[in-house]
């Protein structure tokens, strides 16, 4: 049967430890849980002019730009 | 690869390269270098296709030959042994 109590405590583990541990009803502690609560921001940084591959590596490698071409090595920084 | 495969290679390479400064000149409108590098591969893409077209027909569907009837679909189809690709 569905139940709002059950995903009400889908929440992140810490973030519902933390909260449980302070006095319930703490208006100011509340506060601060959402506080610590960040959220992700993206961002991209403007392109510069540089160099550029010829017109074979170009379509080979998927991009003209040298700046631009990360090839997906595992997670690990080549 | 030559003759007509290595000029339809070329081809594709060229028209790669400009929808990429396509690209970077839609958000870089005022990079010099970059626009003088597209109006230069324009140029080198114009002169391919204009040498393909008149070697083995017309490439882009816009310009096939009409004096003697129509002709945008009488080159031999790609899978076939005369297309010669």
């Amino acid at each position: 049967m569905y139940s709002n109590n059950r995903y009400a405590r889908r929440r992140p583990a810490a973030v519902y430890e933390a909260s449980a541990a302070q006095t319930e009803g703490d208006a100011q502690s509340e506060k601060r849980d959402a506080a610590e609560q960040v959220y992700a921001m993206a961002y991209v940084t403007p392109q510069s002019c540089g160099e550029i591959f010829s017109d074979s590596d170009a379509l080979k490698y998927g991009t003209l730009f040298p700046a631009l071409y990360l090839p997906y090595g595992g997670g690990r920084r080549r | 690869m030559t003759g007509k495969e290595g000029l339809m290679r070329s081809i594709t390479e060229v028209s790669f390269t400009l929808d990429e400064l396509r690209l970077f000149l839609d958000t870089h409108p005022d990079c010099e270098e970059m626009l003088s590098v597209f109006q230069a591969k324009k140029e080198e893409r114009a002169e391919l296709v204009g040498k393909y077209t008149e070697k083995y027909g017309d490439v882009e569907g816009y310009y096939p030959e009409t004096k003697n009837g129509w002709s945008w679909n009488t080159a031999p189809m790609p899978w076939k042994k005369e297309a010669d690709i």
